[in-house]
């Protein structure tokens, strides 16, 4: 698992870094579910391209915000991070035979 | 991450949960929980929600204005994602939106809330330049200097800043040829004051100006770059020139506090058309120019650098234009 590297020049950076990233997973998800939608057929045409053009403007905001702080680095490490940690409780979760381990791990 | 969070909005979680809290065998908090969390479509399909769905849209549709009021006769040539400058302390904002070119004007428009966040009429746009900037966090990134007639500028980003700017050449030399009158009205209430919004006005003049808020030794002065020399090579920088004939040249980068460059008249030799020091290419659109001093080369660049030259020339002490001269 990556760690952030913080000291006190991007302290900052690692708290937008952290919002940023978070937005960004919600941000996501909302782009997959406005797919769905459309391609669930029951939007009107007006509908589809409002909802078109507000996750893009979403889109190029967020951009904007990652290159005017030089963040792009740091949000894909924590993304890679943050998926580390999804795999690995997904994994405990799946496979209940492995918390025995994991408790002999800790004890 | 994300595809854990589909995953759940796709399937649609559903929870039930009852419980209790007791504090030695008595029961103090009762909890029923029933949540459901799943995207609106898989709602949809489970029959939930539906009629609130409709209403929300219904409420949309007869609320929402179509975004943008367009005057008439106007119409939209070209629409990207963007942002505007807003001057405001401490070092200003951009405000993401999106950028409308049409027949009339140039804008940034923000959808929710709607607003227009910057707009110009594009008669009065004397010159767009693509800059690379470099941002807060020292990424490098291209960005739209917007230059009106009188001499203000505005900044502003776009996706294709190429495109935007190559469309607006070809909307205003097909608008040149139009009919008067079919301007924008610039009284309309709607539209905040493009002037004083975003853009310090900074007169130009090729004459001094009569006695009043400013002295009358100012020669001129306007937008102009300075190649800044730095450890990693030179950087150019966006700013504001001077010209006076008591104080000489000065050059002010924006956010500073103080001129970066003084050169008084005494140490003014010559002014020439320069080239760009290693490295550093003059910001597109523009032209370099050497200001030779006793203290060295100035490197600026400018939109308009015959007026540049005209202005430093007029700084040149008569006795050191005669002395140059013979040097060569």
């Amino acid at each position: 698992m990556s760690t952030l590297r913080i000291d006190e020049d991007n302290l900052k950076n690692g708290v937008l870094t952290l919002v940023v990233t978070l937005v960004e997973v919600i941000q996501e998800a909302l782009e997959a579910q406005a797919v769905r939608r459309i391609e669930g057929g029951s939007l009107t045409d007006e509908e589809q391209d409002r909802l078109g053009n507000a996750l893009l403007e979403l889109d190029e905001a967020m951009a904007q915000l990652k290159r005017d702080h030089g963040i792009d680095e740091s949000v894909e490490e924590l993304r890679r991070g943050l998926d580390d940690i999804v795999v690995d409780l997904v994994d405990k979760v799946t496979n209940p035979g492995r918390w025995g381990e994991a408790r002999g791990e800790l004890g | 991450m994300s595809g854990l969070l589909d995953v759940l909005l796709n399937k649609g979680v559903y929870l039930d949960l009852d419980a209790i809290v007791t504090v030695a065998e008595v029961p103090l908090i009762g909890i029923s929980l029933r949540a459901v969390l799943g995207g609106m479509e898989t709602m949809l399909e489970y029959g939930m929600m539906d009629d609130w769905d409709e209403r929300t849209r219904a409420w949309a549709r007869r609320s929402l204005p179509s975004g943008l009021d367009l005057g008439e006769h106007e119409e939209i040539v070209t629409r990207m994602p963007g942002s505007a400058f807003r001057d405001e302390p401490p070092n200003g904002v951009w405000q993401p939106g999106t950028v409308f070119l049409t027949t009339q004007r140039l804008l940034v428009h923000r959808s929710e809330p709607s607003a227009v966040l910057w707009q110009a009429p594009i008669d009065v746009i004397a010159h767009i330049g693509i800059v690379r900037e470099r941002t807060v966090g020292g990424e490098e990134a291209q960005r739209l200097v917007v230059m009106m007639d009188d001499g203000a500028t505005s900044r502003l980003t776009a996706a294709r800043p190429d495109r935007l700017r190559e469309l607006f050449e070809r909307t205003r030399a097909s608008q040149s040829n139009a009919p008067a009158g079919s301007t924008a009205d610039p009284s309309d209430p709607k539209a905040p004051s493009v002037l004083n919004e975003g853009a310090r006005s900074e007169p130009t003049r090729d004459e001094p100006a009569p006695a009043g808020d400013q002295p009358d030794t100012i020669v001129g002065e306007g937008e102009l770059w300075f190649a800044e020399t730095r450890s990693a090579g030179a950087v150019w920088r966006r700013g504001i020139g001077r010209c006076d004939r008591s104080a000489g040249f000065t050059w002010r980068g924006d956010g500073d506090r103080r001129p970066a460059v003084r050169v008084p008249p005494s140490d003014v030799l010559a002014v020439r058309a320069g080239e760009a020091p290693e490295g550093a290419d003059a910001p597109e659109g523009l032209e370099a120019l050497a200001l030779d001093t006793r203290l060295g080369v100035v490197r600026l660049a400018a939109a308009q650098p015959d007026r540049w030259s005209h202005w430093l020339e007029q700084l040149i002490p008569e006795e050191v234009g005669r002395e140059h001269a013979q040097d060569r």
